[in-house]
C-alpha cells in the first residue's frame, strides 16, 4: 500500500512562522500540530548549536582528552542527556575539528543524539554487528567502540565516495574490527550471514538537522518524505532478513516526519512481527498523528528534540522479534 | 577492490620495514589483510567475514605495498607507542605546520633520535610523543635544528581533513 502524507490545516500562525523563518508552510503546520512547545523549537532552531564530540576510548581515556583539550584552551561540560563520553564544546579558540586531538582519532565530532541508535543496540564484544548505512562512519566506529574492538562491525554503503569517508573515519578511529562492503544495503542478504545486531540509521530527509544545516528548510519537499518513507520500509525488510533469532534490530533517522518514524516502525510491527522495547532517553514516540493511530507499543520508541534535550532532531527505535 | 591475505613475500616485506622502525612486535602476531595495496591490521574475526564475503575494506590501513611496504600514519602511530628509532619531536607550532602540510624548521625541534641521517625517512612526534607525520630528513643530525626547513613533510594526520 503507497504511504500517504500526514497533513494539517493551514493556520495564520503557521503561515506566518513560515514566512518569518522561511520554511514551506507544510512543515511548519506539521510541527505545531504534532511537536510538544514547537514555536520554541523553531526559535532554538535559527541558533546553531555548539559542536558535541564523542570521546574515542579506543585511543584515548576520557580523563587524558579532557586535560589534553582544556590545555589547548577548549571549555566542554558533559551532554546534559548524560550519554557516556558524550560532551559539548563550550568555548573553542578555534575550530575542535581542526585540534590535532581530532586528527588523531581521540574523539569524533558527534551530536549527542546520534549516540542513542548504537547505545540502545548494546552490542557485545564477540557480536556480529551490521551497518547498514554506515557513511560517513560515526555509528560504525561508535559501535567499534562499545564492542572494545572485538567481534565484527560490517558497514554498508553503496556510495563511492562516502565509502571512502567511512574507511578514513575506520582508520583514524582505530576500529579493527570493522569490515566495510559497498554495497546497497537492501542486498544485504547476498552477504548470507546473519547478525545479532543491526542497526538501520536509515537514509531521511534530514529535518533533524535543520540547526546544522538550514538548508535543509527547504530542500526537501512531501514528495521526498514519500519517497524516503518506501525506501526505509525496503530497508526494513533487508534488515529482518538476516537478523537472527535473538537479535536486536535499531531503527533510526534524522528527521521529525511521522512517515519516516513512527510509520515505519508500525510497519515493521505489522508485516514482521516485531516488538519494541524501551530505551532510556529521550521523549516517547507518538501513537496518535491527528486521525493515524500506530500500535502502542510504539511509545517506547524515542524522540529527540533541539529545545528539549540540546540535540538535533532524531528517532530511535529499537527492535526484536517477540518471542 | 576485495579485501585478500597477503602473500608469504609481502608478510617480509611488512615485518622487515616495521623490524626496521624497531617495532617488530606490532605485526609479529598481528592479523593482517590486504585491501588493494593497503595493509592493514584487522580482528581476527573481522578478517573471517572480510575473506568469506569479499569485504573492500577490513581494519585500519597501516601503511601501503608496492616494491617495498612504505608505513602510513596509523602505521605510525603503533610504531611510536613501542620505538623512538627514527623519530623527531617537534613543538606545539611545529606540530600545527605538520599538520597542514608544511614543512618543519629547525627551530621547532625539541628533540632527535640518535644517528639520523640526510634523507632519511622519520616519524614526526608531538610534544606528547605521538605520530603526526611522516618526514624526510635534509640533514643529518648535526643539521637538523638550524634555522631554516630541515624536514619535509611527506605524510600528515591534518590530510584527513583537506582531502
Amino acid at each position: 500500500m503507497a504511504v500517504q502524507a500526514l497533513d494539517f490545516p493551514s493556520t495564520p500562525l503557521s503561515r506566518e512562522i513560515a514566512k518569518r523563518h522561511k520554511y514551506p508552510e507544510y512543515m511548519i503546520r506539521r510541527f505545531l500540530a504534532l511537536i510538544p512547545d514547537a514555536e520554541e523549537m523553531i526559535r532554538i532552531m535559527e541558533i546553531r548549536p555548539p559542536a558535541h564530540i564523542r570521546v574515542n576510548t579506543l585511543k584515548i581515556t576520557e580523563e587524558k582528552l579532557l586535560e589534553r583539550l582544556q590545555i589547548r584552551g577548549f571549555e566542554l561540560e558533559p551532554h546534559p542527556l548524560g550519554l557516556p563520553h558524550s560532551y559539548v564544546i563550550v568555548d573553542e579558540p578555534y575550530s575542535v575539528g581542526a585540534s590535532s586531538e581530532h586528527l588523531q582519532g581521540y574523539f569524533y565530532l558527534q551530536d549527542a543524539a546520534s549516540l542513542v541508535p548504537s547505545l540502545a543496540l548494546a552490542p557485545e564484544p564477540g557480536h556480529r554487528v551490521l551497518d547498514m548505512a554506515a557513511a560517513p562512519g560515526g555509528k560504525t566506529t561508535h559501535i567499534s567502540q562499545l564492542m572494545d574492538n572485538r567481534g565484527v562491525v560490517v558497514a554498508v554503503d553503496r556510495d563511492r565516495k562516502r565509502v571512502r569517508a567511512l574507511v578514513d573515519n575506520v582508520n583514524r578511529m582505530g576500529a579493527r574490527n570493522a569490515v566495510v562492503f559497498r554495497m546497497d544495503a537492501r542486498d544485504v542478504a547476498s552477504l548470507d550471514m546473519m547478525f545479532d545486531r543491526v542497526l538501520l540509521d536509515a537514509p531521511c530527509t534530514g529535518e533533524g538537522v535543520i540547526p546544522r544545516d538550514p538548508t535543509r528548510k527547504a530542500s526537501r519537499g512531501i514528495s521526498d518524505i514519500l519517497y524516503c518513507s518506501e525506501n526505509q520500509r525496503e530497508l526494513i525488510d533487508a534488515a529482518v532478513s538476516i537478523l537472527s533469532k535473538d537479535g536486536v534490530l535499531v531503527y533510526s533517522t534524522c528527521s521529525f516526519t511521522p512517515e519516516e518514524d513512527e510509520l515505519v516502525v508500525d510497519y515493521a510491527i505489522r508485516e514482521h512481527g516485531l516488538t519494541v522495547e524501551p530505551i532510556l532517553w529521550g521523549d516517547p514516540a507518538f501513537t496518535r498523528m491527528g486521525d493515524v493511530k500506530v500500535n502502542g507499543e510504539i511509545r517506547n520508541a524515542r524522540r529527540f528534540y533541539p529545545h528539549r534535550h540540546g540535540t538535533i532532531g532524531f528517532f530511535v527505535a529499537k527492535l526484536r522479534w517477540k518471542r | 577492490m576485495t579485501t585478500r591475505v597477503p602473500t608469504r613475500d609481502e608478510v617480509t616485506l611488512i615485518r622487515r620495514e616495521f623490524g626496521r622502525w624497531g617495532a617488530f612486535e606490532v605485526v609479529e602476531d598481528a592479523e593482517l589483510v590486504m585491501n588493494d595495496d593497503r595493509v592493514a591490521i584487522v580482528s581476527p574475526e573481522a578478517k573471517e567475514v572480510a575473506l568469506a564475503s569479499g569485504a573492500n575494506h577490513a581494519g585500519i590501513d597501516i601503511g601501503e605495498m608496492g616494491r617495498r611496504f612504505r608505513l602510513d600514519l596509523e602505521g605510525a602511530a603503533l610504531v611510536a607507542g613501542v620505538s623512538r628509532r627514527n623519530m623527531v619531536t617537534v613543538d606545539d607550532r611545529g606540530e600545527g605546520l605538520a599538520l597542514y602540510g608544511r614543512d618543519l624548521f629547525g627551530t621547532s625541534i625539541l628533540d632527535v633520535s640518535p644517528d639520523i641521517k640526510a634523507n632519511q625517512e622519520v616519524i614526526i612526534l608531538n610534544r606528547f610523543g605521538e605520530a603526526i607525520a611522516i618526514g624526510r630528513t635534509r640533514f643529518d643530525i648535526g643539521g637538523l635544528r638550524q634555522d631554516r626547513v630541515t624536514v619535509d613533510i611527506v605524510k600528515d594526520r591534518g590530510g584527513y581533513l583537506r582531502d
